[in-house]
Order: C-alpha cells, then structure tokens, then sequence
C-alpha cells in the first residue's frame, strides 16, 4: 500500500480518509481484516502510534471492529457503509454546489445538468471514449 | 575488565607481534654473529630500549583510548576496569620483554663468565621474589602516575594535552619525591631498595644482602606511601573520567 | 512508570559559550521523538550527556529514575554521527564486542537485521561505504534490549534506499515499554514516525509538541513550522 500523504494535515486523519475509500469502493469488503498496527506502520512507515489513533477513531465511528485475540474487521453492517458512503459523498456534493452556484447556476438547473453529464458519461464509458469526447484508439 | 583488555590486545595485535618477532629474530641475528662483545651488548642495549618505548606508548595510548573513546565510554563498567585493563596490558607487555631480556642477559652472563650462571640460580626465592616484587610494583607505581597525568591533563585541557600532561608529570614526581625525602629520608628513584646485590668481580662470586640490613623503617614507610598514592592516583583518575573527561 | 527520561534544567558550557541553556523536558514510555535542530544547535551534546560520556556542566538527568551513570549505561542504547568500530574488526567482531559487554544484546535479532540490511558478517569493517556504516550502527544499536534508544542522525549521508530500509528498521523495532529520541535534519523525511518533536535552537527548547497537533493547529508540517523556527 503506497499513499500520497501531505505532511500538513494530520496524518491520522489521512489514513482513515484512504481506509474509507477502500471500504466505500469495495476494496476492502464488509467482514475483511485488516492489517495490523504493526504491519500497517512499517508499510507505510508512520508511527504506530499514528496507526493506533487512526484504529480508534475508526472503531469509535464503529467502521471497524476488534474481534479479541483475532484481529480488526470491517464492519459487516452495510448499513455503517452506507453512512460512510454518504459521509464522504458529503463533502464532495457540498464542494460541488458551492462551485456551481458561484458560477451563476440555480439550484434546478444544477439538477438538470447533473443528470445529463451522467447520462453522457454513462454513454462515453460504453464506447470507451476519453473523457475530452474523443473516442478511443481501436 | 579481561574483556577491555581482550579488545586492547586484539586492536594492537599486530604492533605487539610485530615488534616482539622483529626483537627476538634481531637479537638472535645479532648473537649469533661474529661480532664483538662491546657492540652486540650495545646494540642490543639499543634494540631493547627502543622495544620498550614502543611498547610503552602503545600502553599508554590504551589507557588513553580506554578513557576517551566513545565505544569505551558507553559501556556499563566502572572506572576502574578500564585502568585494571590498561595495566595488565602494559604488564603483559613488560612481561615479555623481561623474558626475552632475561634470556638475552644470560647470554651475556655466561660469556663473560659462565659460573656466575650457577650463582644465579643459587639466589633464594624468597630474594628472587623480593626483586620480582619489588619490579613489579615499580612498574604499577610508574603506571599510576602516569595515567593520573593524562587523565588530568584530558581534564584540564583539549589543545596540547601532551605539553600540560609533561608539566603536571613533573610537578608531581618531583613534589612525591621531595616528600619522600622529606619523610623517609630517600631518594624514590632507589630501586631494590628491598635488597641489595653487591658483584664481586675479582672472585667472580655473586653474594647478595636480604632485607634484614636495607629493610629499614624508612624502605617500608617508602612503600606504604607509594601504594597509598597509587590509590590517591586511582580515586582522582575516576573523578577526572566520570566528572571531566569528555568522550570523543 | 511514567516518566522514561527526565531532563531537568541541564546545561552544558564549552568556555564561553553555552551549548545547552537550561534545557527540560520529560519523555514518556512508547514515544519516538525527534530532537531537531540546525548544526550546532547542541543536540548532539545533549544526546551525549544524556548518553553519560558528557558532563553536563549543570542541572540532573534520570532514566527510569535513576540518575546518569554506569546502571544507566545499560538502560540507554546510543548510536553516535560517527563510527563505533575499531578498524581491525570485521562485522561479526563489531557483534562479538557488543554481545561481550552488553548483556541485553540480542544476537539473533542483530543477525536479522543485518540480513536485512544486506550486510555480511564477514565483511571487514573498514571497507563499509558510509551508508553500510549506518547501517551496521543502527542495527547494533537497535539489537540491545533497553529501555531508551538514542540515534544521532540514523539516515544522514545515506542514500535513499538504504533510507527507506532505516526507517522500516525503526517502526518495525517500536516497542511500548521504551522510547527513541532521534536527532535529524532531515525533518521532512523523518516526520511521520515522529509523535513528538522537540526544536533545539542555541541550546534552548524553543518547541515540545505532539507532531499531529502542530498539523492539526498550525495546519503546517513539522518540515515547514522547522523551516520557520529556523529561518531557512
């Protein structure tokens, strides 16, 4: 496991942002185990002191569990996931919107436009096109 | 402490080899020729004292690396390991030179006079004894005065640790010896003071003097005070290391 | 226990100058500090006096409660900027020396560690490039079984591979019971295996924090409140 991390915020913070992201993504399924303190600091070579905050924020939120003896668990309750998906989702929207109405757009027509740019996107990834429109060499 | 003194003489292994190989092929060379007597008893004269000085600078420099190095100075041992190891290794070293001296000199015992060899082995123990005890404790009392000046002088000073460590050498074998005098009324530089030879060399007879004559209340007082220095010597060589002397 | 290391109002004076002013601080077990500051800003010397080759000139140090000496010797491990080995010795004597003198030694673990560092035994110390010299070191000074660990500038002058092998040896070595202080400049490489760090700027303490609240208050990296404190 390799991440970018910036120096300038709280790494804690950054590790359960990247342990989320691979909950919400399925990288990591509800029920996984996940590495231990000692592993997940030499991998990324942090303090394990750092990982150990990371692990009881993460269980306080109730993502990850302890089984005793047995090690820490994704939570196996999707509806947990779903807070989380929803949480992360929250920051991305509430940035999006913002932008938009910065930009001149009403609230109706931001709904409008959403659906649409996810329908062309639907219809891009179909073709394998870029993102630009441009279709892909084949 | 046989630990340090392990690790000394590994590190200066090939110093002490060498040297010790180089005076005995030498000296055998130069016995072995034709040479005349004056010149061999010269030379090796020469060799033996050139042989000494190597070997105590070598012990000196240990002692010196034994307090200030930075690997030395970590270990969990006390003060005084690091002086019980220096001069072991600096006897060691007497020790092998003495053989090799003994072997030589009756070299020359029995050319000049080979019965005179008899006579020596006829000397008693308890005289023979007597003188190697005596040379031994001349040598530690050497040893002690000297490793108190370095660590002195490395407490003292950084820069020309050498010119301070002659000055305070000085300052005090002279003022240990005008207190001798003083005291016992001798002189410290009297070796043997425990026995005394006397060479007669028209009869070719060799007779000596045990104690009872020399072994005055003034040789012993002059004994008694040297042990307590080197003690004295011993205290203040911990004080320097522990409260002065940095490691480098 | 709490206190592993107590500093209290320690001072060093070389003639005129003073190398450490009043310097105090306590470390807890389980911590890994780091003691940064400019060159000569006085943290080697105070690794040193902690380490007992250097007096301090005034004030008192005790780990687990007792003060600098010969007991303490065996609770410290130090690893200096320079060299420890004698130059005769080959790296399985620079092992022999460490398990002869110091009963905490763990030989085994040291010879791991020196696979790990891909360092061979029988290799003769002398001809160790800098890097390799480090790295034998570290993995004796990691190898003793002690309460405080003391490394002056574990990956100074090592190249970044060898630099990456260093700080796994570090985190993978952590343990609760005892606590590292390590000295560097290299702040922004070293900064996420630190919990606290401690700035050493003219002999004086000027910062003892925990690394993630500078972050998290100051919104800066340790890398860039150091740059900062001491004006690069």
């Amino acid at each position: 496991m390799s991440i970018e991390f910036d120096n300038n915020l709280p790494i804690y913070l950054q590790i359960m942002n990247h342990i989320k992201r691979q909950i919400v993504s399925g990288l990591l399924q509800p029920g996984d185990k996940i590495p231990s303190v000692r592993e997940l600091a030499a991998d990324l070579q942090i303090n394990p002191n750092t990982i150990q905050r990371t692990f009881q924020e993460l269980e306080r939120e109730e993502v990850v569990e302890t089984k005793r003896g047995l090690g820490r668990y994704v939570t196996s309750e999707e509806s947990k996931i779903m807070v989380i998906k929803k949480e992360m989702a929250g920051d991305l929207l509430h940035q999006f919107i913002h932008g938009m109405q910065e930009l001149g757009f009403k609230n109706q027509d931001i709904v409008t436009i959403v659906k649409e740019a996810v329908a062309a996107k639907d219809g891009m990834d179909r073709k394998g096109a870029s993102p630009d429109g441009h279709l892909a060499e084949g | 402490m046989i630990k340090l003194l392990k690790y000394d003489l590994r590190r200066n292994a090939n110093l002490l080899l060498g040297v010790t190989v180089v005076l005995i092929i030498g000296e055998l060379v130069l016995l072995w020729s034709r040479a005349a007597l004056e010149i061999k008893l010269g030379l090796t004269v020469f060799f033996f004292i050139a042989a000494a000085v190597i070997f105590s600078i070598s012990s000196l420099k240990v002692f010196d690396y034994n307090i200030k190095s930075v690997s030395r100075r970590l270990l969990p041992v006390h003060v005084f390991s690091y002086v019980w190891a220096s001069l072991l290794y600096g006897l060691i070293n007497t020790l092998v030179l003495t053989l090799i001296g003994i072997g030589t000199a009756l070299y020359f015992v029995a050319t000049v006079d080979a019965s005179l060899i008899g006579d020596i082995f006829h000397i008693p123990v308890p005289v023979m004894a007597g003188i190697v005890l005596e040379y031994i404790l001349v040598l530690v009392y050497g040893y002690f005065t000297i490793y108190v000046t370095i660590a002195l002088a490395r407490s003292i000073t950084r820069k020309g640790v050498f010119w301070v460590g002659l000055v305070i050498f000085l300052i005090i074998t002279n003022v240990t010896g005008w207190l001798e005098n003083l005291i016992f009324n001798r002189d410290s530089s009297q070796i043997f003071s425990l026995v005394t030879f006397h060479m007669e060399a028209n009869n070719g007879v060799l007779s000596h003097d045990m104690a009872n004559s020399n072994m005055t209340l003034n040789s012993i007082g002059t004994l008694v005070f040297e042990v307590l220095l080197c003690a004295v010597y011993l205290l203040i060589t911990k004080w320097c290391v522990e409260k002065r002397i940095e490691a480098k | 226990m709490d206190t592993l290391l107590k500093v209290n109002s320690v001072s060093k004076r070389y003639g005129s100058k003073m190398a450490l002013d009043n310097v105090s601080f306590d470390i807890g077990p389980g911590k890994i500090t780091g003691l940064l500051g400019s060159n000569g800003s006085g943290k080697s010397t105070l690794m040193q006096i902690i380490a007992g080759i250097t007096p301090a000139t005034a004030g008192e140090i005790s780990v687990m409660g007792k003060p600098i000496g010969r007991e303490t010797k065996s609770l410290i491990s130090y690893m200096p900027d320079r060299p420890l080995t004698e130059s005769w010795m080959k790296v399985k004597d620079a092992v022999a020396f460490y398990k002869d003198f110091y009963a905490d030694f763990n030989v085994e673990k040291a010879r791991e560690m020196l696979d790990f560092m891909n360092l061979n035994e029988k290799s003769s110390v002398s001809v160790l490039s800098k890097g390799m010299n480090e790295r034998l070191q570290l993995t004796l000074a990691l190898s003793r079984n002690v309460n405080l660990y003391l490394l002056d500038e574990p990956i100074g002058g090592v190249d970044p591979v060898a630099r990456g092998k260093i700080l796994d040896a570090i985190v993978r070595f952590y343990s609760e019971e005892s606590s590292l202080i390590i000295c560097t400049h290299l702040v922004r490489d070293m900064e996420r295996i630190f919990d606290e760090v401690m700035f050493l700027n003219s002999g004086s303490i000027v910062l003892h924090e925990e690394v993630e609240s500078i972050r998290l208050k100051h919104g800066r990296s340790v890398d860039d409140m150091f740059k900062e404190v001491f004006g690069e």
